[in-house]
């Protein structure tokens, strides 16, 4: 199956399902208004000369092969209706620019292509224009949303989310019980009692990614193991264990009411710095939206990897790299980290410090491909589309001759295991404080 | 013929007034997060060494279609000044010409290659519209007929009309690239400093 | 809403097969469920991981931690996959009568 499947009851989200002729309708309202309100759309839907620069850029189309998948193949539907809606004799110029009308066929393509796009940023880099088509993605998949057609199990997050604060629905008795256990597992493997506290008042408010209290207990346990060792107060917010912000992708509404919580709860429990775990797009929207969206801020919001490189720069924290052995290992730039948020050499200074042996992949840092799943592309029914659009990470994983990739972020360690094992790549993967946990010394 | 062209020329300008018109009574990006890179920076690069042809992945790779687009567009600065020298007739020879026939005759050829890619190419061929044909040909119409013009005075005629088609054409089509270009690259240099992706 | 036929037993399921009502859970579920991740039968060491799951939901509404359920059963990851062809999220959790683990996982 090429598109997710649709969420047919939509709460917690403002929006309901439309009938066909609504949509049509509500599409070409939207289209309309855009296309006379953002400068962004506008520039966005003229500027494109189709130079071509974008094609083999793009690892949805080097791994789909699709043409819908090419960047301004996919944003083309999108204009075709704009050069309608907006040229003048458009039954003649508007068809000369390809224009085409509004149909409840083309609104499905729509659904699925911009849900085959992980919204990476690559191919803005190597447009002559800079057209970021992440933006058209993202514009698109708000109106899809406005029509009612979103994906079950973006609902699904959002609906756990609302009732628990996090995507998993990690409720606040299991996640005590969860630290409680880690604090065991740690105290057996180092005889120190190591703490996870929660909701506790302290300075920093740590937020992880609730797929930590899954399946990545190890980068839990690295943080954990850091801020003892740097001996500071630290705490997790029952209330919010969830860094990843599922809104960026796809609604404003949403993304605003995480944000809205985050520093809630950073007032609640009295912080001073909002510490953000490793999640990609989280960053991104807790770093660079938080302030456009909530109003000023007024506490600081750091990336976990800015304070483990600082702590190893300042000799707070001491690490072994003898630790992680002898394996090599390559770095995996989540696309929102080193497209979109500036955190590109504190992860490279921390491997450096806890491993011995780090090759890079090629390309790297801002120019690195997505991993396939980026944007929240994790659901099971378009398992043989995520194989396709993680192609291109697996070519360069494997030409790396790596041992172990590390990725920090939530979606790129769901997503990256099955690539590797679809194409038959024997690799290892975690994330960055998992290895910092293994290097310090305590 | 030179009413022809300047009645297309005012269409051309009138057009492009209008659509300016438009984008700039549009909402710019909303976005008042605080900065974590030198958005100033990342404008000056994207006018500048952003557009190098090391600095980009697209024109590392592909050289070649990457200086066929130079050519191309030098071709077309080159038939400007020739259609300005034209219309105030203004005398030329010598060097001047010989400069003119050399980058109009080579924008051109880069016109014909392009076109030619244009049609052949099949990653191409999915992504044209009518559009993308009739802007490329106008436009390579326009480059012939000023490298004619500057070999043969005597076709003048000839380069006011294809001047003039294209004129006319201008503000429904992809050709306002270049002016949409300047607030594109703004943008994008604008947000990805600001971001600090582009960064000293 | 699906609907889903095993052995006779009727159950109704999400999309991607896990049953609507977690409380409708039991053994003979259980058993029906199983057929449809690849676990032909349930062995005692299957019941011991799928027990342990659902006692652990009932007690917190969620899936234990994978690493949690490794050491309390005292099977490692690969033994699970080896008893779950699936994995602990999809498989057991499924077997188990739980709702499917969501989120970046």
């Amino acid at each position: 199956m090429n598109a997710p499947q649709k969420a047919k009851d939509l709460a917690p989200l403002p929006y309901r399902i439309l009938d066909d002729e609504e949509k049509v309708r509500k599409a070409v309202a939207i289209i309309r208004e855009k296309a006379a309100e953002s400068r962004m759309f506008k520039l966005a839907m003229e500027c494109c000369t189709k130079c071509g620069a974008c094609i083999n850029a793009c690892h949805s189309y080097l791994g789909t092969e699709d043409p819908y998948n090419i960047p301004t193949k996919r944003a083309d539907l999108v204009r075709s209706v704009y050069k309608q809606e907006i040229m003048p004799l458009s039954g003649v110029l508007g068809k000369v620019a390809g224009g085409i009308g509004v149909s409840a066929e083309l609104l499905e393509k729509w659904f699925t292509y911009f849900y085959q796009c992980n919204q990476c940023r690559r191919c803005a880099l190597v447009c002559p224009f800079g057209i970021d088509t992440a933006e058209v993605s993202i514009m698109v998949r708000q109106i899809l949303a406005e029509l009612g057609m979103v994906p079950r199990f973006t609902v699904g997050i959002v609906k756990n989310m609302a009732n628990t604060g996090n995507n998993m629905g990690i409720a606040k008795p299991a996640l005590l019980d969860s630290c409680e256990f880690l604090e065991e597992e740690m105290y057996e493997e180092t005889g120190i009692k190591i703490r996870i506290p929660v909701d506790e008042e302290a300075d920093i408010m740590y937020v992880p990614s609730s797929a930590d209290f899954f399946v990545n207990t190890n980068t839990m346990i690295g943080v954990a193991k850091m801020y003892h060792a740097a001996g500071i107060k630290w705490t997790i917010p029952s209330e919010i264990i969830e860094a990843a912000n599922f809104g960026l992708f796809f609604d404003e509404k949403v993304m605003k009411e995480h944000n809205r919580r985050l520093l809630d709860c950073a007032k609640k429990l009295k912080a001073k710095k909002i510490v953000q775990g490793e999640c990609g797009h989280g960053w991104r929207a807790a770093r660079m939206y938080t302030d456009g969206l909530n109003g000023p801020v007024d506490v600081e919001i750091r990336h976990i990897h800015e304070e483990a490189a600082y702590f190893i720069a300042r000799g707070i924290i001491k690490v072994d790299p003898e630790k992680n052995g002898d394996i090599v290992y390559t770095y995996h730039d989540p696309c929102n980290l080193a497209r979109a948020g500036d955190i590109i050499e504190e992860p490279r200074f921390i491997l450096r410090h806890v491993v011995k042996n780090f090759v890079e992949m090629t390309p790297n840092r801002e120019e690195n491909f997505c991993c396939g799943a980026g944007s929240g592309l994790l659901m099971e029914e378009i398992m043989e589309t995520r194989m396709k659009l993680g192609k291109v990470k697996a070519e360069q994983v494997k030409k790396t001759g790596a041992d172990y990739v590390v990725a920090p972020c939530s979606i790129c360690k769901a997503q990256l295991p099955l690539v590797f094992e679809y194409y038959n790549l024997p690799v290892e993967m975690s994330g960055l404080m998992d290895l910092v946990g293994k290097a310090i010394i305590l | 013929m030179k009413t022809f062209l300047l009645v297309a020329f005012f269409v051309a300008v009138a057009g492009i007034v209008v659509k300016m018109a438009g984008l700039l009574k549009a909402n710019p990006p909303r976005d008042l997060a605080p900065p974590r890179g030198d958005s100033s920076y990342g404008v000056l690069y994207a006018y500048t060494l952003g557009m190098a042809p090391w600095a980009k992945e697209s024109t590392r790779k592909h050289v070649m279609p990457y200086l066929r687009g130079v050519v191309f567009h030098l071709g077309i600065f080159a038939s400007f000044i020739i259609l300005v020298l034209a219309v105030f007739n203004i005398e030329f020879s010598g060097l001047v010409r010989d400069t003119l026939v050399v980058l109009s005759g080579a924008g051109l050829l880069a016109g014909i290659i392009g076109i030619i890619e244009r049609l052949t190419k099949s990653e191409m061929q999915k992504l044209n519209t009518p559009d993308d044909y009739l802007s490329v040909l106008l436009v390579t119409l326009f480059i012939a007929g000023a490298f004619w013009y500057v070999l043969n005075f005597q076709v003048q005629n000839w380069f006011y009309f294809v001047t003039g088609l294209m004129f006319l054409y201008l503000p429904f089509s992809k050709i306002t690239h270049f002016i949409y270009f300047f607030f594109s690259r703004y943008f994008f240099g604008f947000e990805f400093g600001k971001r600090g992706v582009i960064k000293h | 809403m699906p609907q889903i036929e095993i052995d006779g037993l009727v159950l109704n399921v999400d999309e991607d097969g896990f049953i609507e009502d977690p409380t409708i859970w039991n053994e003979e579920i259980a058993k029906a469920l199983a057929k449809t991740e690849g676990v032909t039968e349930l062995t005692e060491d299957h019941w011991k991981v799928v027990n342990y799951i659902r006692n652990y939901y009932l007690q917190y509404q969620i899936a234990p931690m994978i690493r949690k359920l490794c050491k309390d059963t005292g099977f490692s990851l690969k033994e699970i996959y080896e008893l779950f062809p699936s994995g602990p999220a999809k498989g057991a959790c499924k077997i188990a009568g739980l709702p499917k683990p969501t989120g970046c996982v």
